[in-house]
């Protein structure tokens, strides 16, 4: 099933959680990424649209884009997308991650862009991380790949992924880790995981 | 006779010159951007997205002129319009699917766009020549100058053949659409009143479409501070966009033969 089939909006469970399907919700995230990442490291970073606050990249379409959000907006947000056939400069790091670590890269994922509005303390990634991982293991997929900030590997740890030891220098964000998760084919996270 | 044949002359001149005006206009906008820049992928989903909104329920205009009285002796038009009405119906689908391979629905409705719909949508049904001038303006205006700047803003690294059907469609078609549209027109033994409704559709037309454009270009000109939320699709319409294949449009047309 392709990630778009899978990656739906599920009100009931994750009433929080929405599937970028809008360019606007994708320029807002756009905007905080920015912010985040571009503003902060205070490097130039060619955008691909001509909002020159807003940072979009060519995977962003073709991947899904998933946020959680609150009465005033979005709080935070992530890129979902595939090993292979993304169009993400990263694909060849992730694939080389899959090897090391005996991942299929036909079920396994990629979770990058990992960002939160200026205003939110963040907490809502949790929603995100188990949207995505309830979803797609009904969808088949088991492994995930993420790529996060130094800082966040604890935060990871304790939903079951685990360190790589490898990572890449990000031209807007710096240096990021490459963590993987085996999932199991378990769509929700058990205690012996954490 | 020759006195009449003067005025349809005339009439059509007019129309011609119109045409021309909207082109170079046409090419004086994209050029005043894209010498120095190229196109960028938020610029192609806002002009997919007013041609989605511009194009859906497009029949319904060429059946309305279609169903005009001043018709009832100019049967080969008529047939014409009916031809046209089932070659373009499906097409703002084409659009749709592109903006679908790209993981996004339209934008909503520009207000230029809501404009041309209220404005034409109102003045088809007692002057449908009116409507019948923009038609000639929007198969004409990517011809002429605007030709090259047209070909160099449709080119970005973004662009695959999965998201450029509308384009392909429509590059493919310039010519015989055009030109369909105008033979139609010279052999429809109009009267000087129907060349006068043409030209003034095709003036108003060109405002209108060159405000779209303008729209897609410049995403933050004077038209976009109505730009808001998202668009609301019903479940049916999400389900067509997706499923859409481009042989849906095979077999519809009397015009030309389907492209494989
Ligand atoms: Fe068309």
């Amino acid at each position: 099933m392709p990630l778009r089939d899978a990656l739906v909006e599920h009100a009931d469970r994750f009433p929080l959680v929405g599937v970028v399907r809008d360019y606007p919700v994708l320029r807002r995230i756009g905007e905080i990424r920015h912010r985040q990442y571009v503003e902060r490291q205070g490097k130039a970073y060619g955008s691909m649209v001509l909002d020159r606050q807003c940072l979009i990249e060519p995977s962003d379409f073709t991947s899904v884009n998933i946020y959680a959000r609150d009465a005033r907006g979005i709080t935070c947000a992530m890129r979902v997308g595939e090993v292979l056939g993304d169009r993400n400069p990263y694909s060849p790091l992730f694939e080389k991650a899959a090897r090391r670590f005996g991942l299929s890269v036909e079920t396994t994922l990629t979770c990058t862009r990992l960002v939160r509005a200026p205003r939110h303390s963040g907490r809502h990634a949790v929603h995100l991380i188990r949207f995505v991982r309830w979803q797609t293991v009904h969808a088949g997929w088991r492994y995930c790949i993420m790529q996060t900030a130094e800082k966040l590997v604890p935060f990871f740890r304790k939903f079951g992924f685990t360190e790589t030891g490898i990572w890449a220098d990000d031209p807007a964000a710096g240096r990021l880790q490459v963590l993987v998760l085996d999932t199991n084919m378990r769509p929700t996270q058990e205690e012996s995981d954490a | 006779m020759p006195d009449c044949d003067m005025r349809e002359a005339h009439g059509l001149l007019d129309l011609y010159a119109c045409i021309d005006d909207a082109q170079e206009r046409f090419a004086g906008l994209l050029k005043s951007y894209l010498v120095d820049h190229p196109t960028t992928i938020d610029q192609y989903i806002r002009y997919l997205s007013f041609q989605y909104h511009l194009t859906k329920d497009v029949q319904r205009y060429f059946l309305a002129i279609a169903a005009h009285g001043d018709l009832s002796r100019r049967r080969r038009l008529r047939e014409f319009l009916c031809s046209f009405a089932n070659e373009e119906e499906l097409h703002y689908l084409v659009a749709a699917n592109d903006l679908a391979r790209l993981g996004l629905r339209p934008l909503p409705m520009p207000f230029d766009v809501e404009l041309w719909h209220h404005y034409f949508g109102k003045v088809v049904v007692d002057r449908p020549f009116v409507r019948l001038g923009a038609a000639a303006i929007l198969e004409n205006i990517s011809d002429g100058p605007a030709k090259e700047w047209v070909k160099k803003a449709l080119q970005g690294s973004f662009l695959t053949r999965d998201n450029t059907k509308f384009l392909v469609l429509h590059q493919h078609e310039v010519l015989p659409h055009g030109n369909q549209i105008l033979n139609a027109i010279e052999e429809g033994d109009l009267e000087p009143h129907h060349f006068a409704d043409l030209s003034e559709g095709a003036r108003k037309g060109t405002v209108l479409y060159l405000r779209m454009a303008e729209w897609a270009i410049r995403p933050t000109t004077l038209a976009s501070i109505c730009d808001h939320g998202t668009i609301s699709l019903d479940q049916q319409e999400e389900q067509r966009i997706a499923n859409f294949s481009m042989t849906e449009l095979g077999g519809t047309s009397g015009l030309q033969q389907a492209t494989p």
